[in-house]
């Protein structure tokens, strides 16, 4: 008799029944007994556990259950809390003032720009970047960032307004581009949320958001040199050429494209440390290299043929 | 409803449904809002609400629908490695089964004995094999049989007395 006919016959026979089948059928071999612990464990979904975890249930509990406290409130109480929230008011216009008066505006024109904030952050700023600190934990930006913030004791979040919507962090490494057409943040280390129009997305270490029209798109940073032009070195390790394009055009943030005739550059494979400047430097090597031609019309940059 | 019916769901619901709508979601700080607002809401309306006839049904479907709110509020597109969308399964009477069993396996490997767990979880869940746990732990291959079958005995244990 085999595993799943006893199985069948256990379910529609009655207690007694069942007793002195699973007696008959324990009595037939060892081997039965081997396959009936085998369907137990395969009954169980233990491998799809994967992933699965323990959220906080009591704490969870708590915060939907405590209701607010009522009480009822002396009339002489009713206008001490008044008159202590016009001084709070007061005191917090001042700060406000104070703080407005804080400001910075630090612009990198013509060079890659290093610069420590008064909290212990960096922020590398890129070529026509502009950035206003408020003197404390809150920056905007327009053009491309990278920041090392500095986590604080007391939990204080750090945030980047950008273009579109706003990033908080507490302490991470992370890269911000923020232009009238292109959004995007790529996070390195820790984890950041993005916030715009009511909307929000945590993004982890190793992945990018970018703004597409009016959607949010994550996905993984797959190239290697994704920071690469805060470091001002790009590298490359045996990268098809298409690749290596693509990131030559985000570290020089230029418009750089392949011609849709060529088809054959991802055969091409390209070995080299890059530190040069610009990318007119960068387009004559590839030119020694892969006997490249290119043409400039307006800020885009289009190679027309090549050779491996 | 009274608050031991509430608490009752609350226990036996909530950690499926946070894992459910991560699922769901693919991203965990949403997820625990979305359950939080379905049990928030049950309980402000809780002195007009009758006992639910089907909460199990009820719980999954309103996580689900409030999943899919936050998706569509946030146009939000998530990608997978190979650029393709990922597909959110409908609501589905055997899903919220599976995901109650998972539930109830997770909290019976939760109370195994330490060494017994983290052997089970490095063989069942993460999927080692008997050499490399063997070798990572420094232990005999035969005790680490031992201890998966002990695991698999507590948890049935477990299961037939829930």
């Amino acid at each position: 008799m085999n595993l799943r006919d006893n199985i069948n016959k256990l379910n529609e026979s009655d207690g007694r029944k069942q007793a002195d089948l699973i007696q008959m059928w324990k009595n037939e071999a060892s081997s039965n007994l081997q396959s009936m612990k085998a369907e137990w464990e395969g009954q169980l979904p233990v491998d799809q556990l994967k992933g699965y975890q323990q959220y906080p249930v009591a704490e969870a509990f708590e915060k939907i259950t405590t209701e607010p406290y009522h009480k009822v409130v002396p009339m002489w109480r009713k206008w001490a809390v008044a008159a202590l929230f016009t001084g709070l008011l007061a005191v917090s216009g001042l700060y406000l003032y104070q703080r407005a008066s804080a400001n910075v505006t630090i612009v990198a024109e013509a060079a890659i720009h290093h610069h420590k904030l008064n909290d212990g952050s960096e922020v590398t700023l890129d070529k026509n970047t502009r950035l206003d600190y408020d003197g404390e934990r809150a920056v905007a930006i327009a053009g491309r960032g990278f920041f090392k913030v500095a986590k604080k004791e007391s939990g204080a979040s750090f945030t980047v307004e950008l273009n579109k919507g706003k990033v908080t962090v507490l302490g991470t490494r992370f890269s911000v581009t923020s232009l009238p057409g292109e959004v995007e943040v790529a996070v390195e280390e820790g984890r950041v949320k993005y916030e715009y129009e009511g909307r929000s997305i945590i993004i982890n270490a190793g992945e990018r958001m970018k703004l597409s029209e009016q959607d949010i798109v994550s996905s993984p940073i797959l190239s290697p040199n994704q920071f690469s032009w805060s470091a001002q070195v790009l590298e490359f390790k045996n990268t098809p050429l298409d690749r290596a394009i693509q990131d030559i055009g985000r570290h020089f943030h230029q418009n750089l494209s392949l011609a849709t005739e060529i088809k054959s550059a991802g055969k091409c494979l390209l070995t080299t440390r890059i530190t040069s400047e610009n990318i007119d430097q960068v387009l004559e090597e590839l030119k020694l290299l892969f006997q490249i031609q290119y043409h400039k019309s307006g800020d885009r940059y289009v190679i027309t043929s090549m050779k491996c | 409803m009274d608050k031991e019916t509430f608490r009752y769901l609350f226990d036996t619901y909530y950690n499926a449904l946070c894992n459910y709508a991560c699922l769901t979601l693919g991203m965990n700080d949403d997820a625990e809002d979305v359950v939080m607002e379905v049990f928030t809401h049950i309980w402000d309306k809780r002195e007009g609400l009758g006992d639910l006839d089907n909460p199990k049904a009820y719980l999954f479907k309103s996580v689900y629908h409030k999943a899919m709110e936050k998706i569509r509020a946030k146009k939000l597109v998530i990608v997978a490695l190979e650029g393709e969308k990922i597909v959110v399964p409908d609501y589905k009477e055997e899903i919220a089964d599976d995901y109650l069993l998972k539930e109830k396996i997770f909290q019976s490997i939760r109370q195994l004995p330490t060494q017994c767990r983290v052997i089970f979880v490095k063989s069942k869940i993460e999927g080692m094999s008997h050499k490399e746990i063997a070798q990572e732990m420094q232990i005999a291959v035969k005790t680490i049989e031992n201890q998966i079958t002990k695991a698999f005995k507590l948890i049935r244990k477990q299961l037939n007395t829930i």
